[in-house]
């Protein structure tokens, strides 16, 4: 094994700062009488933001855990209580530490309300009903439908990676969101601010546009970023668009990246390899992968999970409408197995990649139930071999070192052939 | 035909339904149109002039479908996939999905292209059952558009009429299986619980005139024999919940051990059966409220009832001894449900008990040992 040279991009490494002062103001809260709402990754944020509350995200908190090495401990006392280890990690990490009080990264600030969107899985609607029951607190279930073609030659996509979908139910989604912020209005015992609502919808158009740029770059040869770089700096666009905070962010980890792109710096000197990887990473094992690709001169830069935050409100005179309509479309809504296999194609081309390793998450059936169909389809259109292996993003008692290095290990053999 | 001869065609065609839909087919020349269940309402696809048959896996061990999908999805919806794979549902004119749970989702997302039918459709009922405008208005817009595309395909217009002849059909299905699960629940001699499950599950497989046909017959036998024969049973009263019971012989085996079922929940059980869908008014608003009415499956969130007071009724209604969570592995919805229904029914002293099952399981004598020591525990032995 050659020495790893990984060279990250360093100011991504400000938003640990940003999200730590974050939940500050977030344990903070209830004291100044501002409500905190327990959120999921895809809901309209926008509008929690433009009601002056602040959410928050368990699954985030769930992967600060796990980075730790705290996720057993806390899974354990959900399984004490009956809860199976083939729920989702991020579920049992959370459930656990609210049953126990225990938390590693500091108190939980308890939540004033609940509310999920459906687009991203079932699992945290079912997570997040647990919630109410423990909390007692209003639970709002923003049911996205699910509007995904299914047949090969009916999806297209936006550059984005956005298309029309199947059949969008906008209406539908639009007449939630009225409901929403009628649950809010209650909750914090004021109006929304409908231009306020503009403003944040700007902020985060050029926020999400930022993080799509930033995500491009990667086709750069050699690349200045890998992907180990975009799941960290992913947190900010995840948990906190629409903020002044995330597009300052965003803005100086673009303009690094700008900076390297013009004077040619890899992210993984020597490139040789350059690789998609599907689903989430393994969060206990995170640096560890990162050097391990590295030394081998792989780059790994694309990864279907991060479009989840592409929206673009090039009108925002209604702001609801523009929220339904984007939201309605993002990724998780609209790319079924097909769609995914075929986006993948589209990546392998314009990233130029040389492979595309499959993470089965063993706790996440949304992300991995048809991977190998997955697999068996991009093979067949790109005559690229891929590889699926099996672990899990959050319980290291899934995760077999040994096996998955070993497969990597003979995957990346193959492909350099 | 008599009661055992019913019984065992019920049984019969359970244990090979595609085979002997693929027969029928030939003579029968109306479409077939398998749907997932519950969501996919069955009678607009009655109604269109097809036969609708539940998609219910089977109980064969899997080898195909694993090229597809993860170990992580149900044996139900891996076993549904593996039974198109195999060819055996070559016969079916169409398909159509839903998204009830995590896994159906991830199984409809690679159907089509493993299995393209002339037609295909995936129904997406709201994932929150509660009466606001906003829900009812959403389910009104999917299942007219559902409606529309087997309209098109059909080539014939579902008249609302059409669809109520239908409904009182399939209404008169419901009030029969009714009957018999009260008379399984009155006289538990009568009946095996065996027969009374596959009496229900091949009632959403078989065309649904010939079922209540035999249903009906059934009825009239055990109806004469109600009460002709001393209660002297003194078995111990159960309550399953779960979706599904898999496979049946649980049902012999709890039996066997010296127990018996009086009520449940299951989607293929007494969710089916709970309640009519009204004949007055507009039939497609009357099949909308019969599914907000209806009890809940898991997979839903209905925020106007707590499921933990329900099974409490439940227990309480059918003056049951002992409660049996019988869940299929990596059954989701049920996993998040269990723990919090478990401590209801610890609080109020309720015995329980969870198994967990795939659709194949055959080696059943780790269940019959639980089985046995929890009936025995209930007894006091």
């Amino acid at each position: 094994m050659r020495q790893t040279e990984y060279k990250r991009i360093e100011s991504i490494r400000l938003q640990r700062e940003i999200i730590d002062r974050h939940y500050q103001s977030a344990i903070e809260a209830h004291d100044k009488g501002i409500p905190v709402i327990w959120t999921s990754a895809n809901f309209p944020v926008e509008i929690i933001y433009a009601m002056d509350m602040i959410p928050v995200y368990p699954e985030n908190l769930a992967v600060m855990v796990q980075v730790k090495g705290g996720l057993v401990e806390l899974s354990q006392i959900a399984e004490r209580e009956g809860y199976s280890c083939d729920i989702c990690s991020y579920a049992r990490c959370n459930i656990g530490s609210v049953e126990s009080g225990i938390s590693p990264i500091g108190p939980l600030p308890s939540p004033d309300a609940l509310c999920v969107n459906t687009v991203q899985c079932f699992q945290i609607m079912k997570w997040f009903e647990v919630l109410s029951r423990q909390f007692k607190v209003p639970y709002y279930v923003l049911d996205s439908g699910f509007v995904a073609a299914y047949r090969w030659d009916e999806i297209e996509y936006e550059k984005w990676g956005k298309s029309k979908g199947r059949r969008p139910a906008t209406l539908y989604f639009k007449r939630q969101l009225e409901e929403f912020i009628a649950l809010l209005e209650k909750i914090g015992n004021r109006k929304m601010d409908y231009d306020h609502l503009r403003d944040v919808l700007r902020t985060a158009n050029r926020t999400y546009q930022l993080w799509f740029e930033i995500m491009e770059s990667a086709a750069n040869i050699p690349s200045p970023v890998s992907l180990f770089d975009l799941y960290v700096a992913m947190s900010l666009v995840f948990n906190m668009r629409g903020t002044q905070e995330a597009l300052d962010y965003y803005e100086k980890v673009k303009a690094e990246i700008d900076e390297r792109v013009k004077q040619k710096i890899p992210v993984v000197p020597g490139e040789r390899l350059r690789l998609h990887y599907e689903n989430m990473p393994l969060w206990y094992s995170f640096r560890k992968d990162r050097d391990f690709f590295a030394s081998y001169g792989v780059n790994v830069l694309t990864n279907l999970y991060l479009y989840m935050f592409v929206n673009h409100y090039p009108d925002v005179s209604d702001p609801l409408e523009a929220l339904s309509t984007e939201y309605e479309r993002a990724s998780l809504n609209i790319w079924g197995e097909v769609a995914r296999a075929k986006i993948i194609c589209e990546l392998i081309e314009r990233f130029s990649l040389n492979g595309f390793i499959l993470h089965n998450v063993r706790t996440c059936k949304n992300s991995s139930g048809g991977l190998w169909h997955i697999a068996k389809l991009v093979t067949e259109r790109t005559g690229i071999p891929g590889l699926v292996f099996d672990a899990d993003h959050g319980d290291p008692r899934f995760y077999n070192e040994e096996y998955v290095r070993g497969i990597w290990r003979q995957y990346l053999e193959v492909i350099r052939k | 035909m008599n009661r055992s001869e019913i019984s065992k065609t019920f049984a019969e065609f359970l244990e090979s339904p595609y085979e002997k839909l693929r027969k029928r087919k030939v003579t029968w020349g109306k479409m077939m149109v398998g749907h997932l269940m519950p969501g996919v309402p069955p009678e607009i696809i009655h109604a269109a002039g097809m036969l609708p048959v539940a998609l219910l896996g089977s109980n064969k061990p899997v080898s195909k479908v694993d090229a597809h999908m993860s170990q992580s999805i149900c044996s139900l919806m891996r076993s549904n996939l593996e039974v198109a794979l195999s060819g055996d549902l070559y016969f079916m004119d169409g398909i159509v999905l839903n998204h009830m749970c995590e896994c159906a989702r991830s199984m409809s997302q690679i159907w089509y292209d493993v299995f393209p039918t002339r037609f295909f459709d995936v129904v997406m009922l709201p994932k929150k059952l509660d009466s606001s405008p906003v829900v009812k208005a959403r389910l009104m817009e999917e299942l007219s558009r559902f409606n529309t595309n087997l309209e098109d395909f059909a080539g014939q217009k579902i008249s609302n009429d059409s669809l109520k002849e239908t409904i009182s059909l399939y209404n008169q299905g419901r009030d029969h299986l009714r009957k018999l699960y009260a008379i399984k629940r009155d006289n538990p001699q009568l009946i095996s619980s065996r027969d009374v499950f596959s009496a229900i599950k091949s009632s959403v497989m078989m065309p649904k005139e010939e079922h209540n046909n035999l249903l009906s017959q059934l009825l009239s036998e055990l109806e004469s024999q109600v009460g002709n024969r001393p209660v002297t049973d003194n078995a111990v009263k159960v309550v399953l919940v779960g979706m599904v019971i898999e496979p049946l012989d649980i049902l012999d085996i709890i039996e066997e051990v010296g127990g018996y079922v009086v009520g449940d929940n299951l989607s293929i059980g007494s969710r089916l059966i709970a309640s009519d869908v009204r004949l007055d008014g507009d039939p497609k608003e009357a099949i909308i409220d019969h599914h907000l009415a209806s009890p809940a499956f898991s997979g839903y969130v209905d925020p106007r009832v707590d499921s933990r007071q329900s099974l409490l009724k439940l227990v309480e209604e059918n003056q049951a001894e002992g409660v049996i969570f019988v869940v299929l592995f990596q059954c989701d919805p049920y996993v998040y449900d269990y723990p919090d229904l478990k401590t209801a029914l610890d609080n109020s002293r309720i015995p329980n008990l969870q198994i967990q099952t795939d659709l194949w399981t055959t080696s059943l004598m780790p269940i019959r040992t639980r089985l046995q020591a929890f009936v025995e525990r209930i007894r006091g032995v």
